[in-house]
């Protein structure tokens, strides 16, 4: 129980990642760099520094972060736009600037927990959920983090806690088991079809992801399985891709998936982190293809939802 | 879509997947054509004044001079209505207004005149300055809906909202001239001026401490009673009253003070039906008048039905839902004309005008299509409800809105779910007809029904604000606890309902006789709750406390000098306590004189045939008529702000010894190196400019910020607020309203948390000079809640909030957090679970804060688009920037 | 000139503005378009009963209408006043 994890948020009324109204509990660390990451904070599995230019008042006037950084990271642009250099910032670990900032403009965005602390927020939420609420692990990469969860998931099993997991599946076989074999509820990614084309995107190749979701079916595991797919445009939205998905499902006699449709609500994170967000003016996919591809996975017998559309 | 959702299910099914909910969501249907018709009118409509009601008050009243107070105010009101130029529109099927116009509304004089007296020769100025060019004449006043902010033409704009036309004021000036030195507010003061602290309550005014005083709203915050009309009927009323007089006419019984009254009590009552039975009446004659004019044989054939309906409902008990609808509008009406007021709340209506229904429908009379029809008029006929008070109260304290709220759910006579069938067609006409009124509420019971609830939940995500969930048995336990003394029952608990926006308001059940059988009905039995000490900013008398009592943004004196050296928090609460007491000894005393004398010149009078009690012992409500009387209260307003400034002071200054107390209160002076709103002229909250000065305050600036804060499941902050529920509700009993009875704590702000943030320095929070206070009572301080909605309510439910009237939660959720049949699901669990955890309210804007900084750059474009504030709902483009601002900056719940 | 304001088909709205019976249209009360139309017959108002007397400027007068005299102004609707005489 001494195991501690780096969580970057704990969520309240979560809505669309499992039934009913969940807490939703966010690892850091991610084992794959997906292009398009709406979460890109996760990433690194240490505490580090975002700076949220939009909620900065360098406009009306502040210069609250002059002369604390201790490694001399901050200078100013002429309008006074407080400038990082991320070189120092990623290997930061005081955060002097966080504790001077009145703007929550720049702040630390992970926390340490402990089992029991994390347990004791968990209990707490649970009045709030409804009969099918419960508790969803989110990321980053939950997986990176298996001894830890496994033994959260213990502790909810002891107190009837409905649990879900959001993973990309990219773990070896024997942690994913460990964790995914505990859990009442899971969505696992399935981004591309394609290897190389998963290489591309992710940066990991998806044979281990696949690999373990047909290890997970062969399993005695009982719990509900919805494969998920952020669908990007140019990316994953073709017809072939979703009849391979389709074969590979049928293989594994799946039948619940759900599109999920590319938003762009975590561009300012990538420029929170001083990263280039490559994503910034494409990829989108309409609701109307969504449904069309939709269609095919109902023609083959397969639950498919689209966005929050979920019968859960 | 259907068939995709279709399918989905089949595959589930197939599989042995158990479906919760439906995927798809239901369809809206259209309103019917007469309300798109009408509100298309409402919507080109300016709020208006006249004078037609007050030329004959004042006529009726002098020729009446001499005769008992409340003869000559039952003569004058009901003569008054009866004078009324009745306007019938040809797409209505519920008729009448206040006055003869959509948005009308008319001064009271007799309860204020001072300020036309003052104005008397700049008004006759501007109707005698010379006619202005054509285009002039005709000019738009610009945004800002219906409110007439500016005179233009033929116009002259008063209290920055209602349009009065030129030939109305001279007859304004004559009639104002009447109450010169003689009206409520000047007898009052009158009285109040015996008081040798007397200068206390108005130096609290003035520095804005405390704000407003009850004459200027003396009524509403109450609920309606509309059981003796519909069981009576006017003719029947009047003969009733004569058989009355008959037995207690020179009888006192005994009661040797009131006993008398009882007879001159239905001699007024007569009056009043005869009153309110012309006033039905004459709207009779104008659609016979109208019909017949009317070229088109289905217009004549609607005026017809209405002739036929208002020659009904002019003499008789009610024969149809139809006729008993307009009948309690008809009543509404007559309370709200009777005194400046606000938050007269409908009451049960659904529950109250059920048996009607039910009758109609077995009949085959009508069919839900009917009656919703009727629904979705009876929401602008509501909507069309304004209030002419003094700009500051209409505005400020009111944001244009008069509050009238009707309940559905709760617990019925018998203890079981009230849920009626009207009332799921309530809802269906509030999702059909978009207003802002009637706000709807439900009297959340875990005996409700699943689908009932969930039909509010969907009417929720509209995104208009309401319905807003109230806790019946946290409520039932309150009223037990303030009305126990005075008689009320369990069963009489449960009668309750909202007197205003979210003022829980003592009830109690009458047997309706109707279709055959006794229905037992819901209604008001209590006054009203909307005077009293009322919005005492917390944060102010804080920030006198530092300040020694000096008023720092004016530099005059408000409370006498303590002298102290505050060496600790407990001495700070202390002073805090002791400046308290000051303001509600001065305060209380001060609305009680005020308030004794309204009820002794100008005692209500229809209110006091509508009220439980007030008929069944012979008494208005001026002599405790009303069943139970012990509504007065002390109304709150800042209390998160309040309760993070304490967190942050004893946190940086008495624990951690960061700052000295001095160095805290130099910050706040300096507004912490920022220029103040009044410099920038912008009151958001999140709007800061620096000046030189910012530097040397970063430090603490970030500190006050970083500090504690409500809202969060932090114990530092949260036991602050349980200490100071527990404070209020130990010590506000102590005071005695001049019903003399106890009171208690009221916290709805409505919307003066902006205009007391206004006079307010920057708080130890971090809140800066001049911005709105936190919203609510229990609502985080916008952008403070960084724990999620959890939190926040763990955070509100430190104390158990049946100890005072109400506690105000508002949230604003993105719509994509509650998206489809699921999401109204997961939305209506959320709300069970803050009632089930002992939350007496939380209400929604499930509406974008993009969409609504959009709205406010561009606001012709929405026109419709309305929003939750404090416990009401009102069109975005009628309320004021700086309460728009704060609903933007309020923390908003989505996914990301 | 007769103002859709003063007839008896006139509606009240605002103060600005009314509806027309007949044509269900909206009329202003001033300026342009506030002329009526041939159809325009005087509606009931204090100003034109024959109890109203001596108006001043401001159309202020005396009504002896009722038991009391007492002053009225021309202006006033008087559709519900039962001692109206056209």
């Amino acid at each position: 129980m001494s195991e501690k994890a780096l969580l970057f948020d704990i969520q309240s009324f979560s809505t669309h990642d499992g039934p009913g109204g969940r807490t939703n509990v966010f690892f850091v660390g991610c084992p794959l760099q997906c292009r398009w990451c709406a979460n890109p904070e996760s990433w690194l599995r240490k505490k580090h520094l975002m700076y949220a230019q939009t909620v900065c008042k360098y406009e009306q006037g502040c210069r609250a972060c002059r002369n604390v950084c201790p490694y001399g990271s901050i200078t100013f642009e002429e309008s006074g736009k407080p400038v990082l250099d991320w070189k120092i910032c990623n290997k930061c670990y005081t955060f002097e600037c966080v504790e001077v900032c009145p703007n929550r403009s720049l702040k630390q965005c992970v926390k340490e927990y402990t089992v029991p602390e994390l347990m004791s927020t968990i209990r707490k939420h649970s009045f709030y959920w409804d009969e099918n609420g419960g508790v969803t692990f989110s990321g980053g990469e939950p997986l990176l983090s298996h001894d830890f969860l496994a033994n959260v998931l213990h502790e909810c099993q002891k107190s009837g806690i409905h649990t879900a997991i959001e993973t990309s599946g990219y773990a070896k076989e024997e942690d994913f088991l460990q964790v995914l074999t505990e859990v009442n509820f899971a969505f696992i990614d399935v981004k591309n079809m394609d290897p190389e084309a998963h290489k591309w995107g992710t940066g990991v190749s998806n044979a281990p992801i696949l690999s373990n979701i047909e290890a997970l079916t062969k399993s005695s595991w009982k719990g509900r399985l919805v494969l998920r797919q952020p669908t990007i445009g140019g990316f994953n939205d073709s017809k072939e891709n979703a009849l391979k998905v389709i074969e590979f499902m049928k293989r594994l006699d799946l039948y619940e998936i759900n599109l999920l449709k590319f938003h762009r609500l975590g561009g300012t994170k990538w420029e929170q982190l001083g990263k280039k967000y490559e994503y910034s003016d494409h990829g989108d996919v309409s609701l109307e293809e969504l449904e069309e591809l939709q269609q095919i996975y109902l023609q083959n017998d397969i639950a498919c939802y689209v966005a929050e559309e979920t019968p859960f | 879509m259907k068939s995709n959702a279709k399918k989905v299910e089949d595959i589930l099914k197939a599989r042995g997947v158990e479906i919760n909910e439906d995927i798809i969501e239901y369809k809206i249907p259209e309103a019917h054509e007469s309300f798109q018709k009408l509100i298309a009118i409402y919507y080109g409509m300016k709020v208006t004044a006249d004078m037609e009601a007050p030329y004959w008050f004042n006529r009726i009243w002098w020729e009446n001079d001499g005769d008992l107070n409340q003869m000559k105010r039952a003569k004058a009101v009901a003569g008054s209505y009866a004078h009324i130029t009745p306007t019938i529109l040809p797409w209505e099927k519920l008729v009448m207004s206040k006055t003869t116009h959509m948005r009308g509304a008319f001064p009271f004089p007799w309860v204020c005149g001072s300020f036309f007296n003052a104005q008397a020769q700049a008004f006759m100025d501007e109707v005698d300055a010379p006619p202005l060019s054509e285009a002039d004449a005709v000019s738009q006043v610009g945004t800002g809906g219906g409110n007439v902010t500016k005179s233009y033409g033929e116009i002259i704009s008063i209290a920055q909202k209602f349009g009065v036309r030129k030939e109305d004021i001279p007859v304004l000036v004559k009639v104002s001239k009447y109450w010169e030195g003689i009206a409520i507010e000047d007898i009052s003061k009158k009285y109040g001026k015996y008081l040798k602290n007397y200068d206390q309550y108005q130096r609290e005014m003035d520095a804005v401490v405390i704000m407003f005083d009850s004459w200027a709203i003396p009524q509403g915050r109450e609920v309606m009673n509309y059981y003796v009309p519909l069981q009576y009927g006017f003719d029947k009323i009047q003969e009733l009253c004569d058989e009355k007089m008959q037995t207690l006419m020179g009888e006192a019984g005994e009661d040797g003070v009131l006993g008398m009254s009882r007879g001159y009590y239905y001699a007024c009552m007569k009056e009043v039906a005869k009153g309110l039975s012309q006033w039905a009446q004459n709207y009779a004659d104008k659609a016979r008048d109208l019909a017949s004019r009317e070229p088109d044989e289905a217009f004549k054939k609607n005026y017809m039905e209405i002739a036929k309906m208002m020659d009904n409902v002019a003499h008789k008990a009610p024969a149809s839902f139809r006729e008993a609808l307009q009948m309690t509008y008809l009543c509404h009406l007559g309370v709200v004309n009777e005194d400046p007021q606000s938050g007269q709340s409908i009451g049960r209506l659904g529950q109250v005008l059920q048996p009607f229904y039910e009758k109609d429908i077995a009949d085959g009379v009508c069919t839900d299509e009917d009656v919703i029809e009727l629904l979705e008029l009876y929401r602008i006929k509501i909507t069309a409800i304004e209030c002419f008070a003094s700009s500051g109260v209409t505005g400020g304290v009111l944001s244009g809105n008069t509050f009238n709220n009707l309940g559905i759910g709760g617990r019925g006579h018998d203890g079981l779910s009230a849920a009626t069938p009207l009332e799921y067609l309530i809802i269906e006409a509030a999702m059909r007809a978009h207003t802002p009124q009637p706000t709807l509420s439900v009297l959340y019971d875990e005996k409700l029904p699943d689908a009932f609830l969930m039909k509010a939940a969907m009417c929720i995500k509209l995104g208009m604000g309401f319905p807003a969930f109230m806790n019946a048995r946290v409520s039932e336990e309150f009223m037990l606890r303030q009305y126990g003394e005075e008689g009320m029952t369990v069963t009489d608990a449960r009668a309750w309902m909202l007197g205003g926006c979210l003022e829980n308001s003592p009830g109690s059940w009458s047997p309706l006789e109707y279709n055959g059988k006794v229905t037992w009905i819901p209604g008001g039995a209590g006054p009203t709750a909307g005077t009293g000490i009322h919005f005492t900013g917390l944060p102010k008398v804080l920030e006198l406390v530092l300040t020694n009592g000096v008023d720092a943004r004016t530099d005059k004196m408000v409370f006498p000098p303590h002298n102290e050296k505050i060496d600790s928090f407990e001495k700070l609460l202390e002073l805090w306590k002791r400046y308290l007491d000051i303001s509600n000894d001065i305060a209380n005393k001060v609305n009680n004189i005020q308030m004794d004398i309204w009820r002794k010149l100008t005692p209500p009078t229809v209110n006091s045939l509508l009220k439980k009690g007030c008929w069944e012992k012979g008494q208005t409500i001026a002599d405790c008529g009303a069943l139970y009387n012990g509504t007065i209260n002390f109304e709150s307003c800042g209390t998160i702000t309040f309760i993070n400034s304490l967190a942050a002071i004893k946190k940086l200054v008495f624990e951690e010894k960061k700052y000295t107390l001095e160095e805290m209160k130099d910050a706040m002076l300096n507004n912490f190196g920022f220029k103040t709103a009044y410099e920038t002229g912008v009151f958001s909250p999140d709007f800061r400019e620096a000046t030189e000065d910012a530097p040397k305050y970063a430090k603490i600036f970030a500190d006050c910020i970083n500090a504690p804060k409500y809202g969060n499941a932090n114990p530092e902050a949260d036991s602050l607020l349980k200490w100071y529920e527990d404070y209020m509700a130990e010590i506000l009993p102590k005071l005695r309203s001049y019903y003399g009875r106890p009171e208690y704590m009221c916290q709805i702000s409505v919307s003066t948390h902006g205009p007391q943030g206004f006079v307010t320095l920057a708080t130890a929070d971090g809140r800066l000079a001049g911005t709105t206070y936190s919203d609510g009572s229990v609502s985080a301080a916008a952008g403070t809640d960084r724990n999620g909605v959890y939190a926040v309510f763990e955070s509100a439910t430190v104390y158990d909030h049946s100890m005072e009237q109400n506690s105000q939660m508002n949230l604003k959720i993105h719509p994509s957090a509650v998206k489809g049949q699921t999401g109204t699901r997961k939305l209506l669990n959320l709300i069970q679970a803050y009632m089930r955890k002992g939350g007496f309210h939380v209400q929604f804007n499930i509406v974008g804060s993009d969409t609504l900084r959009e709205a406010q750059k561009n606001i012709d474009a929405h026109r419709d688009l309305m929003v939750r504030v404090a416990g009401f709902t009102q069109y975005w483009c009628e309320i004021g920037k700086a309460i728009q601002d704060e609903v933007i900056y309020r923390t908003e719940y989505d996914e990301v | 000139m007769n103002r859709h304001y003063d007839c008896i088909n006139y509606l009240n709205l605002d103060c600005e503005k009314g509806l027309c019976a007949l044509d269900k249209g909206i009329v202003m009360i001033d300026g342009e378009g506030s002329q009526a139309c041939p159809r325009f017959k005087p509606a009931k108002k204090c100003g034109n009963c024959k109890n109203f007397s001596n108006p001043d400027k401001y159309g202020i007068g005396t009504c002896s209408g009722y038991e009391k005299e007492n002053w009225a102004y021309a202006t006033c609707g008087a559709f519900s006043c039962k001692n109206y005489k056209g």
